[in-house]
């Protein structure tokens, strides 16, 4: 059990975001192919490094494949044909690193790594907290959401086009107050619970997870500013 | 006022949780309202490694007690209170919730709030984190209760992907693991089906081996039938009664239902009690036996022939024959996966409801009772309505 | 009232954090689909986040919680490019000074807060403004040349004027719709005074 935590965290939680925030500035700021080139080849390794083999290849495959598409296929497509293939080769090409991150971020470090690491940083709990519970969170937001939908179906008021148009108000009111009022509930208890059992921001806290920036972490992070500055640069 | 011979003999010792002259009100809502007293001189002594169930109606102040006990009230739900109250000789009015934390843990009733991780391990190791315990200490404390507690392949998950009744074992474990004297139980087994219910037996039975005062607020009782050393029943912000497990057991059911309380028992939660039977096994793949109330001679207010369901090439539903007479509530029962999630929305809007709830009910797995009114107002968070 | 925030505090204004942004961030996905609501994302979701602001400020009536709450959105919303932080911590600052004080309790103070607060959902569109022509372009490159046309025709350079006025419209019809919704709900079931 406790090999198994070892071996997850080859890669310094702090290392991947630093990955994904490049991969973010550089989504936007218009990329020519050798930057995208390089941009994917940085998620590549990022993922190698969690042992994410198959998301490697899926994710170089199916680069390839609309990068090929967009060579040859697009320009000979007109019309409808050629925006649906537009849309599919070249945003979908565009957007592959910022989803490989992300996927990354999310999936392979807890958010526990992420307040540990955070926290051994020094960074005030007045920050970190917000932004792991807030992570921890969406989940949960997203169950509320669905129950609340789902009865409100039941009712007879699905949430379509058709009704929110015709009855805003009555939906709207009838959607968000049990939504908030769940939520409500929830964020009562989740602090009660989490301070009853010691948590406090101004108590020394240690760490289940050993969380240290190694050399490959480093290097992770200046390729990642490199490849920043690159694209924001040019 | 405590009688102190109905108790089991136990050695005597500092009492473990102690109150006296305890009152207690929270802060009004509004600005020009009289604080409601939610507790009223209560006075309790509870010794080392008994197990004391708390119960009475709902509203009767038992969770506030239980809040007293590990520290919310005062220093979270804000409010006045009198009297003195201590866990382990340690005065919780005066101290802050990290002290407090050390001496008294705490499992809350509803399993999807009460978790900070979002990975098993690391929920596990919040109280011991919290304690600033040093690393080595830590992981071979999470050995020994993964192990002591059974927990081995629940962990390094993601919480989400949990049950109820394993989310309220992690719980329980992360409780344990931190080594509190006193454990505070707040409704446990509230979300949680019949597996989930045995497990946390054998959560709160390995606590109670482990030497540690275990108070429990509840109003199912049965499942702490072997448990429990004494029942306390609050009332009205007062402990009225004081029950031995024996004397508990032996109540008239006329007497329990006057309290407000429950089957305390496994022999009596079996006992049958409506008049007319509706027996149903909504068996996947199997179909229903056809079967029909018997002898009520009433409309039937919903009649469904040879009704089935699917999702693409799994078939969930294989009703024959089902009658339900005019004004009959039907509660409908079954272990996991047996496909009575989808019995529930079908009478109220046909198929084409349910058919959208696809995503959803698929990860359902608890036994849950629905009540599938036949006014269709069943549609309120069914998962978790009991 | 003490004037710190406390664990509790924060661990709300994470929670609500949450909340509000998954709502903005499935607005910010949903209605882009036609043009004209892409543009409309301000005001549409400042008419329905104002109920999500006005109960959170009711939790967690303390000083910087507002502030708090803006930089989560801010952090969030500057997924492509930096200046919508800035500008949220300017808006979440503006929004804090409004409600310094005694005003806090005022709901009338809250409303008008809430309209500041809800530039922050302008965040992804100053793109538009700052940099129009690269914004533009990547446009054209997601959803086409047609759609990044109608924009274009749509967004004349005082479009940002525009924006702030829908934004701040917005903000004042949510924010009322929030106090009306809180008072016949809420505070009838007690769950926040």
């Amino acid at each position: 059990m406790n090999a198994q935590n070892r071996e997850r965290t080859i890669l310094d939680p702090r290392s991947k975001l630093a990955v994904f925030i490049a991969a973010c500035f550089s989504t936007f700021s218009g990329m020519s192919y050798v930057q995208e080139f390089a941009l994917l080849l940085l998620t590549c390794i990022t993922m190698l490094l969690c042992k994410k083999w198959r998301w490697v290849a899926t994710v170089c495959v199916l680069y390839v494949l609309l990068f090929l598409g967009d060579v040859f296929v697009v320009g000979r497509l007109s019309g409808v044909a050629q925006y649906v293939a537009l849309l599919l080769c070249h945003i979908t090409r565009f957007l592959l690193p910022l989803f490989s991150t992300f996927y990354v971020v999310t999936k392979t470090s807890a958010v526990g790594e992420y307040i540990s690491a955070f926290m051994a940083m020094h960074m005030p709990g007045e920050v970190v907290i917000p932004v792991a519970v807030m992570f921890r969170f969406v989940p949960t937001v997203q169950e509320e959401w669905q129950t609340v939908t789902q009865a409100m179906k039941l009712r007879g008021m699905a949430l379509t086009w058709r009704n929110m148009v015709r009855r805003p108000l009555f939906m709207l009111e009838n959607m968000l107050v049990p939504f908030l009022m769940q939520c409500s509930l929830v964020v009562d208890e989740m602090p009660a619970a989490v301070m009853a059992r010691g948590f406090d921001k101004d108590r020394p806290r240690t760490s289940y997870l050993a969380v240290r920036m190694r050399g490959i972490d480093w290097l992770m992070v200046a390729a990642s500013l490199l490849i920043t500055v690159w694209n924001l640069a040019l | 006022m405590i009688c102190k011979s109905m108790r089991k003999k136990l050695p005597v010792a500092v009492p473990s949780v102690q109150m006296k002259q305890v009152s207690f009100a929270y802060e009004p809502e509004g600005t020009n309202e009289a604080p409601a007293p939610v507790l009223q001189n209560v006075d309790l002594s509870v010794r080392q490694g008994e197990c004391v169930v708390l119960c009475g109606r709902s509203g009767c102040g038992k969770t506030t007690l239980l809040r007293l006990v590990n520290g919310l009230v005062p220093h979270f739900y804000q409010g006045t209170l009198t009297g003195e109250i201590r866990a382990n000789g340690l005065n919780t009015a005066e101290s802050d919730l990290p002290e407090i934390s050390r001496i008294v843990g705490s499992v809350f009733q509803n399993p999807r709030t009460q978790f900070f991780h979002t990975d098993t391990t690391g929920e596990m190791a919040f109280n011991l984190e919290n304690q600033a315990m040093p690393r080595e200490q830590m992981q071979q404390r999470l050995h020994e209760t993964a192990d002591q507690l059974e927990l081995g392949d629940l962990m390094d998950r993601n919480i989400f992907e949990l049950s109820g009744g394993e989310k309220q074992q992690i719980a329980c474990g992360s409780v344990y693991a931190s080594m509190p004297d006193v454990v505070v139980m707040d409704e446990p087994s509230s979300n949680l089906d019949m597996p989930g219910i045995r497990k946390l037996q054998n959560n709160i039975r390995a606590m109670k081996e482990a030497g540690k005062t275990i108070l429990i607020s509840e109003h199912r009782l049965w499942y702490l039938e072997q448990i429990a050393d004494l029942y306390l029943y609050v009332e009205n912000g007062r402990i009225a009664r004081e029950f031995s497990p024996g004397e508990i057991v032996r109540m008239s059911s006329k007497e329990r239902e006057a309290m407000g309380l429950r089957a305390v028992s496994l022999a009596q939660l079996r006992t049958a009690c409506i008049e007319s039977m509706v027996e149903r096994e909504w068996n996947h793949p199997a179909g229903i036996p056809e079967c029909h109330l018997a002898g009520t001679g009433k409309e039937n207010g919903l009649e469904a022939h040879g009704l089935t369901f699917s999702f693409g090439e799994r078939q969930v539903l294989n009703v024959r024959h089902l009658a339900i007479p005019k004004g009959a509530i039907v509660a409908v029962i079954g272990g996991k996966r047996c496909g009575k999630i989808y019995a529930e929305p079908l009478p109220c809007r046909g198929i084409e409801t349910s058919r959208n709830d696809k995503d959803r009910w698929q990860n359902s797995s608890s036994q849950k009772t629905l009540a599938a009114g036949l006014s269709c107002d069943a549609g309120s968070r069914t998962p978790d309505v009991q | 009232m003490k004037t710190k925030l406390t664990t509790r505090d924060l661990i709300s204004a994470g929670a609500f954090g949450a909340i509000y942004l998954v709502l903005l961030t499935v607005f910010s996905m949903v209605l882009p689909v036609v043009p004209i609501l892409y543009l409309g994302i301000p005001l549409i979701a400042g008419v329905i986040l104002g109920s999500v602001y006005m109960l959170y400020t009711l939790k967690v009536p303390r000083r910087g919680a507002v502030l708090i709450l803006a930089i989560l959105v801010g952090l969030i919303t500057s997924m492509s490019t930096i200046y919508p932080l800035f500008f949220a911590i300017l808006w979440g600052v503006i929004a804090e000074i409004i409600l310094a004080g005694e005003r806090r309790k005022s709901a009338n103070a809250l409303v008008a807060s809430y309209c500041v607060f809800n530039l922050t959902s302008m965040g992804p569109f100053f793109a538009l403004v700052v940099a129009k022509d690269a914004f533009l372009e990547s446009c054209a490159v997601y959803y086409g040349e047609d759609y990044a046309a109608t924009l274009d025709a749509m967004t004349p350079s005082w479009i940002i004027i525009v924006f702030v006025v829908l934004a701040l419209l917005g903000g004042l019809l949510g924010g009322l719709l929030g106090k009306r919704i809180l008072k016949k709900h809420f505070i009838k079931a007690g769950i926040s005074s």
